[in-house]
Protein backbone atom coordinates (compact mmCIF):
# COMPACT_ATOMS: atom_id res chain seq x y z
CA UNK A 1 0.00 0.00 0.00
CA UNK A 2 1.10 3.67 -0.58
CA UNK A 3 2.82 5.35 1.98
CA UNK A 4 2.15 8.92 2.99
CA UNK A 5 4.85 11.54 1.86
CA UNK A 6 5.13 13.16 5.64
CA UNK A 7 5.07 10.67 8.48
CA UNK A 8 2.09 11.25 10.33
CA UNK A 9 -0.37 14.16 9.64
CA UNK A 10 -0.65 17.32 8.20
CA UNK A 11 -2.16 20.73 9.29
CA UNK A 12 -4.34 20.00 6.70
CA UNK A 13 -5.53 17.06 8.02
CA UNK A 14 -5.62 17.85 11.15
CA UNK A 15 -7.95 20.73 10.93
CA UNK A 16 -10.43 18.45 8.75
CA UNK A 17 -10.35 15.73 11.23
CA UNK A 18 -11.43 18.61 14.07
CA UNK A 19 -14.15 20.22 11.74
CA UNK A 20 -15.46 16.29 10.93
CA UNK A 21 -15.74 15.69 14.76
CA UNK A 22 -17.38 19.49 15.41
CA UNK A 23 -19.98 18.44 12.45
CA UNK A 24 -20.69 14.95 14.15
CA UNK A 25 -20.43 16.59 17.56
CA UNK A 26 -23.34 19.42 16.62
CA UNK A 27 -25.06 16.58 14.72
CA UNK A 28 -25.34 14.77 17.85
CA UNK A 29 -26.57 17.78 20.10
CA UNK A 30 -29.06 18.37 17.41
CA UNK A 31 -32.65 18.65 18.96
CA UNK A 32 -34.77 15.08 17.90
CA UNK A 33 -36.73 16.97 15.81
CA UNK A 34 -34.31 18.13 13.19
CA UNK A 35 -32.17 15.17 14.33
CA UNK A 36 -34.94 12.66 12.87
CA UNK A 37 -36.00 15.25 9.88
CA UNK A 38 -32.24 15.22 8.64
CA UNK A 39 -32.17 11.37 8.69
CA UNK A 40 -35.96 11.42 7.28
CA UNK A 41 -33.91 13.58 4.19
CA UNK A 42 -30.89 11.17 4.08
CA UNK A 43 -33.33 8.01 3.79
CA UNK A 44 -35.47 9.36 1.06
CA UNK A 45 -32.47 10.66 -1.07
CA UNK A 46 -29.63 9.38 -0.98
CA UNK A 47 -30.33 6.01 0.92
CA UNK A 48 -33.45 4.95 -1.15
CA UNK A 49 -32.06 2.88 -3.30
CA UNK A 50 -30.54 0.99 -0.37
CA UNK A 51 -33.02 0.96 1.83
CA UNK A 52 -35.31 -0.35 -1.79
CA UNK A 53 -32.71 -2.31 -2.67
CA UNK A 54 -32.66 -3.83 0.99
CA UNK A 55 -36.44 -4.50 1.17
CA UNK A 56 -36.26 -6.58 -2.03
CA UNK A 57 -33.57 -8.37 -0.66
CA UNK A 58 -36.03 -9.11 2.46
CA UNK A 59 -38.86 -10.30 -0.10
CA UNK A 60 -36.96 -12.51 -1.95
CA UNK A 61 -36.22 -14.12 1.30
CA UNK A 62 -39.63 -14.46 2.06
CA UNK A 63 -40.03 -16.01 -1.58
CA UNK A 64 -37.29 -18.36 -0.78
CA UNK A 65 -39.09 -19.38 2.36
CA UNK A 66 -42.23 -20.31 0.35
CA UNK A 67 -40.26 -21.66 -2.56
CA UNK A 68 -38.69 -23.98 -0.54
CA UNK A 69 -41.55 -24.91 1.07
CA UNK A 70 -43.50 -26.29 -1.80
CA UNK A 71 -39.93 -27.81 -2.78
CA UNK A 72 -39.93 -28.94 0.41
CA UNK A 73 -43.17 -30.75 0.73
CA UNK A 74 -42.23 -32.51 -2.58
CA UNK A 75 -39.71 -34.45 -0.47
CA UNK A 76 -39.89 -37.10 1.96
CA UNK A 77 -41.44 -36.23 5.56
CA UNK A 78 -38.44 -37.04 7.28
CA UNK A 79 -35.82 -35.17 4.64
CA UNK A 80 -38.50 -31.98 5.79
CA UNK A 81 -38.15 -32.84 9.87
CA UNK A 82 -34.55 -33.10 9.16
CA UNK A 83 -33.83 -29.74 7.79
CA UNK A 84 -36.10 -27.10 7.55
CA UNK A 85 -37.05 -26.61 10.92
CA UNK A 86 -35.88 -22.92 10.49
CA UNK A 87 -38.31 -22.68 7.02
CA UNK A 88 -41.34 -23.86 9.30
CA UNK A 89 -40.81 -21.48 11.97
CA UNK A 90 -40.83 -18.86 9.49
CA UNK A 91 -43.53 -20.06 8.05
CA UNK A 92 -45.55 -20.03 11.07
CA UNK A 93 -44.81 -16.57 11.94
CA UNK A 94 -46.29 -16.01 8.58
CA UNK A 95 -48.97 -18.02 8.82
CA UNK A 96 -49.80 -16.31 12.59
CA UNK A 97 -49.66 -12.36 11.15
CA UNK A 98 -51.51 -14.01 7.90
CA UNK A 99 -54.62 -14.95 11.08
CA UNK A 100 -54.08 -11.88 12.95
CA UNK A 101 -54.66 -9.80 9.85
CA UNK A 102 -58.04 -11.62 9.20
CA UNK A 103 -59.03 -11.23 12.95
CA UNK A 104 -58.04 -7.52 13.15
CA UNK A 105 -61.31 -5.47 12.73
CA UNK A 106 -59.95 -2.67 11.74
CA UNK A 107 -57.95 -0.70 8.65
CA UNK A 108 -54.16 -1.80 8.96
CA UNK A 109 -51.02 -2.22 7.05
CA UNK A 110 -48.54 -5.04 7.31
CA UNK A 111 -45.09 -4.19 6.85
CA UNK A 112 -41.89 -5.86 7.27
CA UNK A 113 -38.83 -4.88 9.94
CA UNK A 114 -35.97 -3.70 8.21
CA UNK A 115 -32.64 -4.52 9.72
CA UNK A 116 -30.24 -1.71 12.04
CA UNK A 117 -27.06 -1.15 10.44
CA UNK A 118 -25.26 -0.12 13.78
CA UNK A 119 -25.38 -1.25 17.67
CA UNK A 120 -28.30 0.23 18.67
CA UNK A 121 -30.07 -0.54 22.10
CA UNK A 122 -33.29 -2.01 20.35
CA UNK A 123 -35.39 1.12 21.47
CA UNK A 124 -36.40 1.50 17.58
CA UNK A 125 -37.06 -0.48 14.64
CA UNK A 126 -37.73 0.55 11.12
CA UNK A 127 -40.71 -1.11 8.93
CA UNK A 128 -41.23 -1.36 5.16
CA UNK A 129 -44.46 1.03 5.23
CA UNK A 130 -44.33 4.72 5.21
CA UNK A 131 -46.16 7.97 4.00
CA UNK A 132 -47.51 6.51 1.00
CA UNK A 133 -49.28 2.93 2.55
CA UNK A 134 -51.11 5.94 4.46
CA UNK A 135 -48.59 5.77 7.75
CA UNK A 136 -49.30 8.57 10.33
CA UNK A 137 -47.29 9.69 13.76
CA UNK A 138 -48.25 7.38 16.46
CA UNK A 139 -49.39 4.85 15.13
CA UNK A 140 -50.07 2.34 17.15
CA UNK A 141 -48.05 -0.91 15.67
CA UNK A 142 -48.62 -4.57 16.92
CA UNK A 143 -47.29 -7.95 15.98
CA UNK A 144 -48.97 -11.80 16.29
CA UNK A 145 -48.07 -11.19 20.23
CA UNK A 146 -49.49 -8.15 21.12
CA UNK A 147 -48.05 -4.50 21.36
CA UNK A 148 -44.91 -3.29 20.15
CA UNK A 149 -45.14 0.37 20.26
CA UNK A 150 -46.09 3.53 17.85
CA UNK A 151 -44.67 5.14 14.77
CA UNK A 152 -42.39 8.23 15.91
CA UNK A 153 -41.41 9.25 12.54
CA UNK A 154 -43.04 8.29 8.93
CA UNK A 155 -41.14 8.58 5.71
CA UNK A 156 -41.93 8.14 2.46
CA UNK A 157 -41.61 4.16 2.09
CA UNK A 158 -40.62 3.47 5.42
CA UNK A 159 -41.06 4.55 9.21
CA UNK A 160 -39.25 4.46 12.55
CA UNK A 161 -41.13 2.85 15.36
CA UNK A 162 -40.40 3.64 19.03
CA UNK A 163 -40.61 0.33 20.76
CA UNK A 164 -41.80 -0.48 24.25
CA UNK A 165 -38.24 -0.38 25.09
CA UNK A 166 -37.85 3.00 24.27
CA UNK A 167 -37.38 5.43 27.50
CA UNK A 168 -40.41 7.59 26.27
CA UNK A 169 -42.72 4.60 26.11
CA UNK A 170 -46.03 4.41 28.05
CA UNK A 171 -49.19 2.74 27.68
CA UNK A 172 -52.26 2.93 29.58
CA UNK A 173 -53.09 -0.97 30.93
CA UNK A 174 -56.24 -2.27 32.52
CA UNK A 175 -56.29 -6.01 33.91
CA UNK A 176 -58.80 -8.64 34.85
CA UNK A 177 -61.69 -6.84 33.68
CA UNK A 178 -60.76 -3.05 34.18
CA UNK A 179 -60.30 -3.53 38.23
CA UNK A 180 -57.02 -2.96 37.74
CA UNK A 181 -55.99 -0.03 35.95
CA UNK A 182 -52.23 1.74 35.61
CA UNK A 183 -49.55 2.93 33.28
CA UNK A 184 -47.14 0.88 32.27
CA UNK A 185 -43.48 1.37 30.60
CA UNK A 186 -40.09 0.19 30.37
CA UNK A 187 -38.57 -1.27 33.38
CA UNK A 188 -34.84 0.41 33.97
CA UNK A 189 -32.43 -0.59 35.90
CA UNK A 190 -29.27 -3.39 36.70
CA UNK A 191 -30.74 -6.51 34.71
CA UNK A 192 -33.91 -5.08 34.32
CA UNK A 193 -33.85 -4.51 30.55
CA UNK A 194 -36.06 -5.66 28.51
CA UNK A 195 -38.97 -6.21 30.45
CA UNK A 196 -42.57 -4.03 31.46
CA UNK A 197 -43.20 -1.79 34.45
CA UNK A 198 -46.93 -1.49 36.00
CA UNK A 199 -46.66 1.21 37.88
CA UNK A 200 -48.72 3.22 40.56
CA UNK A 201 -51.59 1.02 40.47
CA UNK A 202 -54.23 1.63 43.45
CA UNK A 203 -55.66 -1.86 43.47
CA UNK A 204 -55.66 -3.68 47.09
CA UNK A 205 -56.58 -7.18 45.95
CA UNK A 206 -53.93 -9.65 45.13
CA UNK A 207 -53.07 -9.54 40.98
CA UNK A 208 -51.80 -13.29 40.47
CA UNK A 209 -48.76 -14.35 38.55
CA UNK A 210 -49.63 -14.84 34.91
CA UNK A 211 -52.11 -12.43 35.28
CA UNK A 212 -52.59 -10.45 31.28
CA UNK A 213 -52.62 -6.75 30.41
CA UNK A 214 -54.14 -5.03 27.85
CA UNK A 215 -53.87 -1.53 26.47
CA UNK A 216 -57.22 0.16 27.71
CA UNK A 217 -57.86 2.81 25.30
CA UNK A 218 -56.79 5.69 27.40
CA UNK A 219 -54.59 8.24 25.99
CA UNK A 220 -56.12 7.70 22.26
CA UNK A 221 -52.57 6.52 21.06
CA UNK A 222 -53.71 2.59 21.45
CA UNK A 223 -56.59 0.94 21.15
CA UNK A 224 -57.95 -1.42 23.71
CA UNK A 225 -57.64 -5.03 23.78
CA UNK A 226 -53.94 -5.08 22.52
CA UNK A 227 -52.27 -7.15 24.87
CA UNK A 228 -49.46 -5.72 26.47
CA UNK A 229 -47.72 -8.84 28.85
CA UNK A 230 -48.11 -10.81 31.80
CA UNK A 231 -48.12 -10.23 35.66
CA UNK A 232 -44.62 -11.52 37.04
CA UNK A 233 -44.87 -10.05 40.64
CA UNK A 234 -44.51 -7.43 42.74
CA UNK A 235 -42.03 -4.92 42.63
CA UNK A 236 -42.79 -2.29 45.06
CA UNK A 237 -45.18 -1.55 47.76
CA UNK A 238 -45.48 1.65 48.65
CA UNK A 239 -47.60 1.80 52.39
CA UNK A 240 -50.70 0.17 50.88
CA UNK A 241 -51.01 3.54 49.13
CA UNK A 242 -49.99 2.30 45.47
CA UNK A 243 -48.07 -0.68 44.17
CA UNK A 244 -45.88 -1.56 41.08
CA UNK A 245 -45.48 -4.62 39.61
CA UNK A 246 -42.74 -6.69 36.74
CA UNK A 247 -44.63 -7.29 33.66
CA UNK A 248 -42.97 -9.98 31.21
CA UNK A 249 -43.59 -8.22 27.40
CA UNK A 250 -46.14 -10.18 25.59
CA UNK A 251 -43.80 -9.46 22.18
CA UNK A 252 -40.49 -8.79 21.82
CA UNK A 253 -39.23 -6.32 19.62
CA UNK A 254 -35.99 -8.27 18.57
CA UNK A 255 -38.00 -11.54 17.81
CA UNK A 256 -40.42 -9.65 14.94
CA UNK A 257 -40.08 -9.85 11.57
CA UNK A 258 -43.57 -8.63 10.55
CA UNK A 259 -45.79 -6.31 12.37
CA UNK A 260 -49.11 -4.61 11.55
CA UNK A 261 -49.70 -0.59 11.52
CA UNK A 262 -52.68 -0.01 13.19
CA UNK A 263 -54.46 3.31 10.80
CA UNK A 264 -57.40 3.64 13.32
CA UNK A 265 -58.21 6.59 16.21
CA UNK A 266 -59.60 3.86 18.57
CA UNK A 267 -61.36 0.77 18.42
CA UNK A 268 -61.79 -2.06 20.48
CA UNK A 269 -59.24 -5.41 19.52
CA UNK A 270 -60.28 -7.74 22.08
CA UNK A 271 -61.29 -9.74 19.84
CA UNK A 272 -58.69 -9.93 17.55
CA UNK A 273 -55.56 -11.06 19.63
CA UNK A 274 -55.68 -15.01 21.20
CA UNK A 275 -56.26 -14.83 24.77
CA UNK A 276 -54.13 -17.85 26.60
CA UNK A 277 -54.93 -17.80 29.81
CA UNK B 1 1.95 -9.09 -14.58
CA UNK B 2 1.05 -4.98 -13.11
CA UNK B 3 1.37 -5.52 -9.08
CA UNK B 4 1.01 -1.58 -8.99
CA UNK B 5 -2.10 -0.31 -6.93
CA UNK B 6 -5.00 -0.03 -8.79
CA UNK B 7 -7.26 2.70 -7.42
CA UNK B 8 -9.78 1.72 -9.79
CA UNK B 9 -9.55 -2.25 -8.74
CA UNK B 10 -10.03 -1.08 -5.07
CA UNK B 11 -12.57 0.97 -5.59
CA UNK B 12 -14.41 -1.54 -7.23
CA UNK B 13 -14.42 -3.91 -3.90
CA UNK B 14 -15.01 -1.02 -2.07
CA UNK B 15 -18.19 -0.75 -3.70
CA UNK B 16 -19.42 -4.70 -3.87
CA UNK B 17 -18.82 -4.40 0.45
CA UNK B 18 -21.36 -1.47 0.57
CA UNK B 19 -23.58 -3.61 -1.74
CA UNK B 20 -22.51 -6.54 0.52
CA UNK B 21 -23.37 -4.34 3.37
CA UNK B 22 -27.34 -3.73 2.03
CA UNK B 23 -28.03 -7.18 0.51
CA UNK B 24 -25.79 -9.80 2.37
CA UNK B 25 -25.51 -8.49 5.81
CA UNK B 26 -29.55 -8.80 6.32
CA UNK B 27 -29.51 -12.50 5.42
CA UNK B 28 -26.44 -13.23 7.99
CA UNK B 29 -28.60 -13.16 11.19
CA UNK B 30 -27.71 -11.07 14.38
CA UNK B 31 -27.51 -7.65 13.72
CA UNK B 32 -24.63 -7.25 16.77
CA UNK B 33 -22.50 -9.91 15.44
CA UNK B 34 -22.73 -9.69 11.56
CA UNK B 35 -20.00 -8.26 10.02
CA UNK B 36 -19.99 -4.47 9.17
CA UNK B 37 -19.17 -4.59 5.37
CA UNK B 38 -19.54 -0.61 5.52
CA UNK B 39 -17.26 -0.21 8.46
CA UNK B 40 -14.66 -2.71 6.29
CA UNK B 41 -15.03 -0.28 3.18
CA UNK B 42 -14.24 2.49 5.22
CA UNK B 43 -11.47 1.30 6.97
CA UNK B 44 -9.98 -0.41 3.66
CA UNK B 45 -10.23 3.47 2.17
CA UNK B 46 -8.32 5.15 5.21
CA UNK B 47 -5.88 2.69 5.01
CA UNK B 48 -4.95 4.00 1.67
CA UNK B 49 -5.88 8.08 2.38
CA UNK B 50 -4.82 10.77 3.93
CA UNK B 51 -5.93 11.25 7.37
CA UNK B 52 -8.00 13.94 6.20
CA UNK B 53 -9.66 11.86 3.54
CA UNK B 54 -10.33 8.97 5.79
CA UNK B 55 -11.91 11.29 8.35
CA UNK B 56 -14.24 12.76 5.99
CA UNK B 57 -15.24 9.51 4.51
CA UNK B 58 -15.81 8.39 8.23
CA UNK B 59 -18.31 11.09 9.02
CA UNK B 60 -19.96 10.76 5.61
CA UNK B 61 -20.39 6.76 6.37
CA UNK B 62 -21.78 8.02 10.05
CA UNK B 63 -23.70 10.21 9.09
CA UNK B 64 -25.35 7.77 6.80
CA UNK B 65 -25.43 5.08 9.09
CA UNK B 66 -26.94 7.04 11.86
CA UNK B 67 -29.91 8.16 9.12
CA UNK B 68 -30.72 4.46 9.13
CA UNK B 69 -30.48 3.80 13.10
CA UNK B 70 -31.48 7.09 14.34
CA UNK B 71 -31.02 6.00 18.15
CA UNK B 72 -28.45 8.75 18.61
CA UNK B 73 -27.92 10.49 15.86
CA UNK B 74 -24.01 12.02 15.13
CA UNK B 75 -22.84 8.96 17.35
CA UNK B 76 -22.23 6.89 14.17
CA UNK B 77 -20.62 10.34 12.73
CA UNK B 78 -18.34 10.63 15.40
CA UNK B 79 -17.16 6.98 16.23
CA UNK B 80 -16.63 6.65 12.41
CA UNK B 81 -14.86 10.25 12.15
CA UNK B 82 -12.88 8.94 14.60
CA UNK B 83 -12.40 5.18 13.30
CA UNK B 84 -11.23 6.58 9.89
CA UNK B 85 -8.88 9.11 10.82
CA UNK B 86 -6.93 6.74 13.58
CA UNK B 87 -6.87 3.91 10.84
CA UNK B 88 -4.96 6.53 8.07
CA UNK B 89 -3.06 8.12 10.71
CA UNK B 90 -1.56 4.50 12.19
CA UNK B 91 -0.91 3.41 8.73
CA UNK B 92 2.47 5.86 8.89
CA UNK B 93 3.67 4.52 11.96
CA UNK B 94 2.89 0.66 11.85
CA UNK B 95 3.33 -1.43 8.60
CA UNK B 96 -0.51 -1.47 6.72
CA UNK B 97 1.36 -4.05 3.95
CA UNK B 98 1.30 -6.26 6.61
CA UNK B 99 -1.69 -8.64 7.25
CA UNK B 100 -1.45 -9.48 10.93
CA UNK B 101 -1.20 -5.75 11.60
CA UNK B 102 -4.05 -5.01 9.17
CA UNK B 103 -5.76 -7.82 11.13
CA UNK B 104 -5.09 -5.75 14.35
CA UNK B 105 -6.35 -2.59 12.37
CA UNK B 106 -9.09 -4.31 11.65
CA UNK B 107 -10.54 -6.01 14.85
CA UNK B 108 -9.36 -2.60 16.83
CA UNK B 109 -11.33 -0.72 14.36
CA UNK B 110 -14.55 -2.28 14.56
CA UNK B 111 -14.92 -2.50 18.73
CA UNK B 112 -13.60 1.33 18.58
CA UNK B 113 -16.54 2.47 16.69
CA UNK B 114 -19.27 0.16 18.41
CA UNK B 115 -17.56 1.52 21.62
CA UNK B 116 -17.46 5.38 20.43
CA UNK B 117 -21.21 4.71 19.47
CA UNK B 118 -22.49 3.30 22.70
CA UNK B 119 -20.59 6.21 24.53
CA UNK B 120 -21.48 8.57 22.83
CA UNK B 121 -25.05 7.74 21.76
CA UNK B 122 -25.74 7.39 26.15
CA UNK B 123 -28.82 5.44 26.24
CA UNK B 124 -26.70 2.00 27.65
CA UNK B 125 -25.26 1.80 30.83
CA UNK B 126 -24.42 -0.65 33.45
CA UNK B 127 -24.20 -4.44 33.42
CA UNK B 128 -25.85 -3.80 29.46
CA UNK B 129 -23.37 -1.67 28.33
CA UNK B 130 -20.72 -4.46 29.96
CA UNK B 131 -21.95 -7.54 27.71
CA UNK B 132 -22.04 -4.55 24.82
CA UNK B 133 -18.54 -4.00 24.65
CA UNK B 134 -17.00 -7.57 25.96
CA UNK B 135 -19.47 -9.48 24.34
CA UNK B 136 -21.46 -8.26 21.07
CA UNK B 137 -18.47 -5.48 20.07
CA UNK B 138 -15.82 -8.02 20.84
CA UNK B 139 -18.07 -10.60 18.55
CA UNK B 140 -18.85 -8.49 15.42
CA UNK B 141 -14.84 -7.19 15.38
CA UNK B 142 -14.40 -10.45 15.23
CA UNK B 143 -16.49 -11.32 12.31
CA UNK B 144 -15.72 -8.05 10.45
CA UNK B 145 -12.01 -8.99 10.95
CA UNK B 146 -12.36 -12.24 9.47
CA UNK B 147 -14.68 -11.11 6.48
CA UNK B 148 -11.74 -8.34 5.85
CA UNK B 149 -8.88 -10.59 5.83
CA UNK B 150 -11.10 -12.83 3.12
CA UNK B 151 -11.56 -10.17 0.82
CA UNK B 152 -7.65 -9.21 1.93
CA UNK B 153 -6.76 -12.82 0.50
CA UNK B 154 -9.01 -12.73 -1.98
CA UNK B 155 -7.61 -9.86 -3.62
CA UNK B 156 -4.68 -9.15 -2.25
CA UNK B 157 -2.78 -8.57 -5.69
CA UNK B 158 -4.76 -5.73 -5.36
CA UNK B 159 -4.06 -4.46 -2.09
CA UNK B 160 -0.51 -5.33 -2.39
CA UNK B 161 -0.79 -6.77 1.34
CA UNK B 162 2.08 -8.86 2.17
CA UNK B 163 1.57 -12.11 4.60
CA UNK B 164 4.29 -11.50 7.47
CA UNK B 165 7.13 -8.96 6.60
Amino acid sequence: MPQLSEPYSSRRDTITFVICLMLAVTARLTPVTYAEAIARAMRDTVLSPFLHLQDEIQQLRVWRVRFEEISARADSVSAIAGTVQGLMQENARLRAILGLRARMPVHHIAAEVLFQTQQTEGTIIIVSAGERDGVRRWAPVVAVGGLIGSIQTVDRNTSVVHTWTHPDFGAAVTALGDSVVGLVGPRFGAGATMMLELRDVSYEGEIPEGTPIFTSGLGGVYPRGIPVGRIRGVLDDRGGWSRSFLVEPAVHPAAVSHVLVLLVETEDLSGAFERRQ
Amino acid sequence: MNTEPSGFKVGLVLLALVLLHFTVRPLLGNDRLAPDFLLLALMFFAIRSRPSNAAVAGFTVGILADALSPVAFGAGALAHTVVGYLQAWGKAIFFPDNLLVTTGFLFFGCWLRNFLVLLAGGQTRGAELFWALTAWSVGQAVTTTVAGLLVLLTFRRWFKIGIIQ
